[in-house]
């Protein structure tokens, strides 16, 4: 017992992958107790919304099981783990694009132009120069840059910055080759460095 | 400095701040930041967006998420799909081809299926399984035209466009919003 514990405990990816490809649900568990805090961090701020990244986050293992004969040796699993999430992140958005025309007005962070009404109040109340930020209301700030990038900027600045994967990991995440990678992050970055100009100096 | 060499070194300053540049790349920055407060500033400013980003706090998933995942997979009595033909295929080009050869496997593999199968039946496979090998080639494309990186990306503005066109319409962070219900 105590042999098999430790064992598992140094168990490498690959071999978890062998199991689980013969429904191993072992060598799944594993795996999903390896990833599932990356994942959910990652959807989480691809999404902006918990129940969301949750409810995601299932769905990305509930694939990895069914597809893990589709994965491929010559990737490693977690870059596969953040494409299968960021696909699902994709969908999502489609499916609420289409089935929501009417929710901008109860989100209104979510602007075409990032300089909407609401937008405006809130940048108005934090700019003032001799407030101090809490942690929090600096945190909501940064979201709410993050949320106004395209899908795909996010997924790559996010990708690099929250979950550390270098250039060519994530352009093999997103199946793009390393230049559009390094545009990506330069049009992210130059978006954020706008929406967050009040707080870079900080 | 003129605007032309700024217009230059630009797409080379997000890889530079993210020390994704080469040796060469960075000392040509480097170069052409102690002559140039705009791109100076670009620089910090880079460096100030990925430090904002990276101290956002690491959300925490609920106590009874792995239960709830397992319980799932047993019940629905869910499995590994078969490996496909075409997957068997890749893998024994990739176990068998020599170094130098395997850069293609999809195509060479796809060869094959050609002569197999025929054109119409390639078509449908190749569609759905060419992202990876895809990968494989360009993960290594050479960027030496980094000036024209930014500029002429026309993907990029229409990231930007279909994004400002749906925007209003996918309220990111509006925790009224789940997918349960569209389920
Ligand atoms: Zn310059």
């Amino acid at each position: 017992m105590l042999a098999t514990w430790s064992f598992a405990v140094t168990t490498t990816d690959a071999s978890l992958v062998s199991r689980c490809q013969n429904a191993d649900l072992t060598a799944f568990n594993t795996l999903v107790s390896r990833y599932k805090d990356k994942i959910y961090r990652y959807v989480y701020r691809m999404t902006g919304s918990a129940d969301d990244a949750e409810d995601l986050t299932q769905e990305v293992f509930v694939r990895m099981y069914t597809s893990i004969n589709g994965f491929r040796r010559d990737a490693s699993i977690s870059t596969w783990l953040y494409r299968i999430a960021g696909n699902l992140c994709t969908d999502s958005f489609r499916k609420n694009k289409n089935a929501r025309f009417d929710t901008s007005l109860d989100a209104p962070l979510e602007s075409a132009d990032g300089d909407n009404a609401a937008g405006r109040e809130i940048a108005d109340e934090s700019n003032a120069p001799d407030t101090l930020f809490g942690r929090k209301e600096l945190s909501e700030q940064i979201e709410t840059a993050l949320a106004k990038l395209p899908p795909k900027l996010r997924s790559a600045v996010i990708l690099h910055d929250v979950e550390g994967l270098a250039y060519d990991e994530i352009a093999q995440t997103e199946g793009v080759p390393l230049g559009t990678i390094k545009s990506r992050i330069f049009n992210a970055r130059a978006a954020l460095r706008e929406s967050l100009k009040n707080y870079l100096s900080a | 400095m003129n605007e032309q060499s700024c217009q230059k070194i630009q797409p080379l300053l997000a890889p530079f701040v993210d020390s994704e540049t080469s040796p060469q790349e960075r000392e040509q920055v480097e170069r052409h930041l102690q002559g140039c407060a705009v791109c100076q500033s670009i620089v910090d400013d880079f460096a100030a967006t990925a430090r904002l980003v990276s101290t956002l706090p690491t959300p925490t998933l609920s106590a009874g998420f792995e239960a709830a995942l397992a319980r799932r997979i047993a019940d629905s009595s869910l499995a590994p799909k078969p490996v496909s033909l075409w997957n068997k295929l890749l893998a024994w080009w990739e176990d068998t081809a020599p170094n130098g050869v395997r850069v293609a496997p999809t195509f060479a593999v796809a060869a094959v299926m050609l002569l197999l199968i025929g054109l119409p039946t390639t078509w449908l496979l190749t569609g759905r399984n060419v992202p990876l090998g895809i990968t494989k080639q360009v993960v290594a494309t050479p960027t030496t035209d980094a000036a024209s990186l930014v500029a002429s990306d026309p993907a990029i503005a229409e990231l930007w466009d279909e994004h400002r066109s749906f925007a209003a319409a996918q309220p990111l962070g509006d925790p009224a919003q789940s997918l349960g219900e569209e389920n």
